[in-house]
């Protein structure tokens, strides 16, 4: 006889958790096609990743970014505190702006990237790709008047990517929201709640990040799907961004690099001029973590480098080998077919020696064919990151870095 | 032996000690400005060193008097008591020569104090070469701990050794794996027979009471032993790891041409030969120069800030202050890495050990004592379970019941330190918590009266003889020397606290990450004790290094 157990879940296994949009995501969604995106999950595909696609570069989109860790920092030595932590000069961040900065450990490898927002003078709100709680309380010893809360998950974190973003935010009544400026926070109105809005670039597009308290979540997702819809607006999930994602050339933590805490091999991680960030590194600060390691290692040779690929055929590797005559010379970290390009382009860490614009290499991808591995070869160069350009939506960002 | 005999160059040779180079370096350093923060014996030494190679040095000291924690105490108008340092560990022969300090006056009037443990009923036991010797020290005895004492003595010399090359040695860096120093400090230990290697870590990863089980039988005489083992460390004799503290206080001796010895004036005395000689290199002193900061650029080290403003420029500061102290409270976090700030913040530097000095009007009675025992180190405990009860006290932040009580007069080895047939007693408590649960407030009497009560017990007259006295709480230490807890390693000292782990693990020893930063303190290699040690390899690592910048920059 069969006995229906009802598995108990114990709080060790019951780790997925949803959003607070779920609620509205869950009805959108007609692929049932869902992702882990650390303790939540959300859509990986909401119809077909084409449409969603054809909406990130066409038309608008909207995602849910709620998962997104995210602390605040505030108290009189939080300048003193986060200046002290990221790579870049913080006193260029007035009140109402924002910033994406990479921040390192004291070898001068990368944890991880934030973006921080200072919504005042002694009130930071800062995003990170994976939780690093313990890091930042570690940091703070020697830091006096700092407090940081870890906010993750209290409020929705609404994305929207493309041309027609602004004109969502207008049609969904935010008013005077083209008057905002690149790189710049600031609050609005959408549905008679106050949503906090920021302007930045992201996946190549002009993007807004809005942040909506837990109770008027729901209430303003809807609204924005409703005033977008006319205008071409779709629900993304992720595996449309992450082909956005790489057409822009953007690295992914844990993808195309592994941050400082996560490697378990000291040759793994990366410093920010090993991936293409110097741009994103203020020498000339008094100090940084990771200053006096990266300040040696500036004349040095970089061990790797990061470059992308233009990848010949219709196939897209999958963590590939970077070969030269037969020789191992770097991995392929991320490829896609980019639909506007129409070819594969793909991100590779590479020694120095091949990194160069032009370089002819082969990628190697194993395969299996009927229970045979198997090695698909294919022809590649080095080409310039990113791939997709449009200077008229750099232009919208205010151009600059990330 | 022969394998032990200490070479007279241990520094790499591309790196000659300073002065041979001191004719190179007078050329190229006399524009360099060096200011030297605290007063103490290692700021002193290292700034005669630095002056004697040219560079310009000023030591700057907070308090009155030089001294730090080699001071000492005018008390009941003419009694002299050592404030720190009872007597001098093991002062570096090299620093002895260099600074001429028995031109300037350094008398040493006895040399390898011996303990003397007395139970309080008339028991007792000695561990120590002089008393050794006579009749005196083989009373009470068996002739299997008689037989076993001089083996032993024999291998804490042999392995101490090992620990003594090790003292001034240019040790490798946990991160500078290309480095030849690695051999160099390994060859040091693969000089020993294997045997010899086993039975070395196995000492030094075993408590002091184990080992001394093993080899003893007298409860007394094991005591004696292990207190070199207990001064300055938070661990009782049964704690693992305590028996390295004793070979590295043994090795630390073994350098020395006059271990465990007293000088005339006492302690203290040593800090005026010391002024002396660095008056003689060209040394500017300013005593009550508090450091407020010390004062980074983008470049490094810039210079300080005295306390109420005044900005003092440097191309190299040296301190010799905790290195705690030094990098997060005059440096400030906002200099360092996250890395760094973290250990940093996790070195422990609370003292424990109280103070007790007495004006005597004659010298006391005391039950077991012979005639020269006055003259040396007395322990009044009735073995390592007593001690390891006392230090158990310690774990929990409260007061030990029982006491281990290490007493020296001072003034029967210089009479000069207290008038006319009158004496000095100091006396270390051991195992007293920098900040007992309970407070100091109402515990401070309470404990002065059951010291002298654990003292009575040995010496039933004291209270008799009592004159004028005091007792310092480790935070009373702390105000009168200006070290953390009056400790006198600055930093805890354990086997994960010594050698190539001391301080910043994977910063070069005397260094700190900013540039021109130094250390010269008891924080550093090879840590406290009157060795000298510090200070004179530090000096010596600045002007290695400092070359070796100019060399650079010159292409």
């Amino acid at each position: 006889m069969l006995v229906a157990k009802t598995a108990k879940i114990q709080p060790w296994q019951s780790g997925v958790k949803t959003t607070l949009l779920h609620g509205a995501t869950e009805k959108l969604s007609t692929a049932n096609d869902w992702c882990r995106w650390r303790d939540y999950t959300v859509a990986n595909v909401y119809s077909s990743w084409q449409e969603e696609y054809e909406a990130i570069r066409r038309h608008v989109a909207v995602s849910d970014l709620t998962p997104y860790p995210h602390y605040r920092v505030t108290g009189a030595g939080a300048f003193d505190y986060l200046d002290h932590l990221i790579t870049r000069d913080l006193s260029a961040l007035s009140p109402g702006a924002t910033l994406m900065a990479p921040f390192c450990d004291g070898h001068g490898y990368v944890i991880d990237m934030m973006r921080v927002e200072r919504l005042a003078e002694d009130a930071f709100e800062i995003y990170t790709t994976v939780p690093h709680t313990s890091w930042l309380l570690r940091a703070m010893d020697g830091f006096d008047g700092v407090e940081i809360e870890d906010v993750t998950g209290q409020e929705a974190i609404i994305g929207l990517y493309g041309l027609g973003s602004c004109a969502t935010l207008l049609l969904a009544g935010a008013q005077n929201a083209e008057k905002l400026d690149p790189n710049r926070v600031a609050q609005f109105q959408i549905s008679k709640t106050n949503v906090l809005v920021t302007r930045h670039r992201a996946l190549g597009e002009l993007a807004y990040t809005i942040r909506v308290s837990a109770e008027d979540a729901l209430v303003v997702w809807r609204q924005l799907l409703r005033m977008g819809k006319p205008i071409g607006l779709k629900p993304v999930g992720h595996e449309a961004r992450n082909v956005a994602r790489v057409e822009a050339g953007y690295l992914e933590f844990g993808q195309d690099y592994i941050g400082a805490h996560a490697a378990l091999y000291g040759s793994r991680p990366r410093t920010p001029i090993e991936l293409g960030w110097e741009h994103l590194v203020d020498f000339h600060k008094e100090y940084f973590n990771g200053k006096r390691a990266l300040m040696a290692l500036r004349d040095q040779t970089p061990r790797t480098r990061l470059v992308g690929l233009d990848i010949e055929g219709a196939v897209v590797p999958e963590m590939a080998r970077v070969e030269v005559d037969g020789q191992l010379f770097g991995t392929v970290t991320s490829a896609v077919w980019s639909p506007t390009l129409k070819r594969v382009v793909g991100l590779a860490t590479v020694s120095p020696e091949i990194a160069k614009l032009g370089s002819q290499v082969t990628v190697a991808s194993p395969y299996v064919r009927e229970l045979e591995p198997q090695t698909l070869v294919q022809s590649a160069m080095v080409c310039e990151r990113p791939f997709y350009v449009d200077p008229a939506r750099n232009a919208l960002t205010g151009g600059g870095p990330a | 032996m022969k394998l032990f005999r200490r070479k007279k160059k241990s520094l790499p040779k591309d790196e000659p000690p300073a002065f041979e180079q001191t004719e190179i370096l007078l050329e190229e350093s006399m524009s360099s400005k060096v200011v030297v923060i605290g007063g103490g014996h290692n700021g002193l030494i290292c700034a005669s060193y630095l002056a004697d190679a040219g560079y310009d040095v000023t030591l700057l000291e907070a308090g009155d008097d030089l001294g730090g924690l080699v001071a000492e105490r005018v008390f009941a108008d003419e009694f002299v008591a050592p404030m720190g340092a009872q007597y001098l560990t093991g002062l570096s022969p090299k620093v002895m020569r260099d600074l001429k300090l028995t031109k300037h006056g350094l008398e040493i009037v006895a040399k390898n104090l011996s303990v003397v443990c007395l139970d309080g009923e008339g028991q007792r036991a000695c561990f120590g070469s002089e008393v050794w010797k006579s009749e005196t020290g083989l009373n009470g005895l068996s002739s299997s701990d008689v037989e076993a004492y001089g083996q032993f003595v024999d291998k804490l010399t042999r392995y101490g050794a090992a620990t003594a090359l090790m003292a001034d040695m240019r040790l490798p860096i946990l991160e500078d794996s290309k480095s030849g120093e690695w051999q160099t400090w390994l060859q040091t230990l693969s000089g020993l027979p294997a045997e010899d290697v086993a039975e070395l870590l196995r000492w030094s990863l075993s408590s002091v009471g184990d080992i001394l089980d093993e080899i003893f039988e007298s409860d007394l005489l094991k005591a004696a032993i292990a207190v070199d083992a207990l001064g300055g460390s938070a661990f009782g004799p049964r704690a693992p790891g305590t028996m390295a503290n004793l070979l590295w206080h043994w090795g630390l001796r073994l350098q020395s041409k006059d271990p465990i010895s007293f000088v005339r004036g006492g302690p203290a005395a040593l800090i005026s030969a010391l002024a002396s000689s660095a008056e003689d290199k060209g040394v500017s002193v300013r005593a009550g120069a508090r450091v407020e900061a010390i004062r980074v650029g983008a470049d490094g080290v810039e210079g300080v800030r005295l306390d109420g403003g005044e900005p003092i420029d440097a191309d190299i500061v040296v301190s010799s202050l905790s290195p705690k102290h030094t990098l997060m409270n005059l440096v400030g976090a906002q200099w360092l890495d996250t890395d760094h700030v973290e250990i940093l913040k996790r070195l422990q530097e609370r003292g424990n050990m109280a103070r007790l000095v007495l004006a005597l009007e004659t010298l006391p009675d005391i039950k077991g004592m012979e005639e020269p025992d006055f003259a040396q180190r007395i322990l009044i405990t009735t073995g390592l379970d007593s001690i390891n009860r006392s230090s158990r006290a310690l774990k929990y932040a409260e007061l030990p019941k029982e006491f281990l009580i290490e007493l020296m007069f001072p003034s029967v080895l210089d009479p000069a330190l207290a008038p006319g047939g009158q004496h000095v007693l100091t006396a270390n408590i051991y195992f007293i918590p920098y900040a007992p649960d309970d407070g100091w407030q109402e515990q401070k009497e309470d404990l002065a009266d059951r010291v002298l009560n654990a003292i009575a017990y040995a010496v039933p007259n004291i209270r008799d003889l009592i004159i004028d006295g005091d007792l310092l709480t480790p935070p009373e230490i702390e105000s009168v020397m200006g070290t953390p807890g009056g400790h006198w390693h600055h930093t805890d000292f354990a086997l994960e606290t010594a050698g190539f782990l001391r301080t910043l693990p994977n910063v070069r020893h005397y260094h700190t990450p900013v540039d021109g930063l130094y250390l010269c303190g008891a924080g550093c290699h090879p840590g406290g004790g009157v060795t000298g040690l510090p200070g004179l390899n530090a000096s010596q690592e600045i002007i290695a290094s400092e070359r070796a910048k100019m060399g650079n920059a010159r292409g």
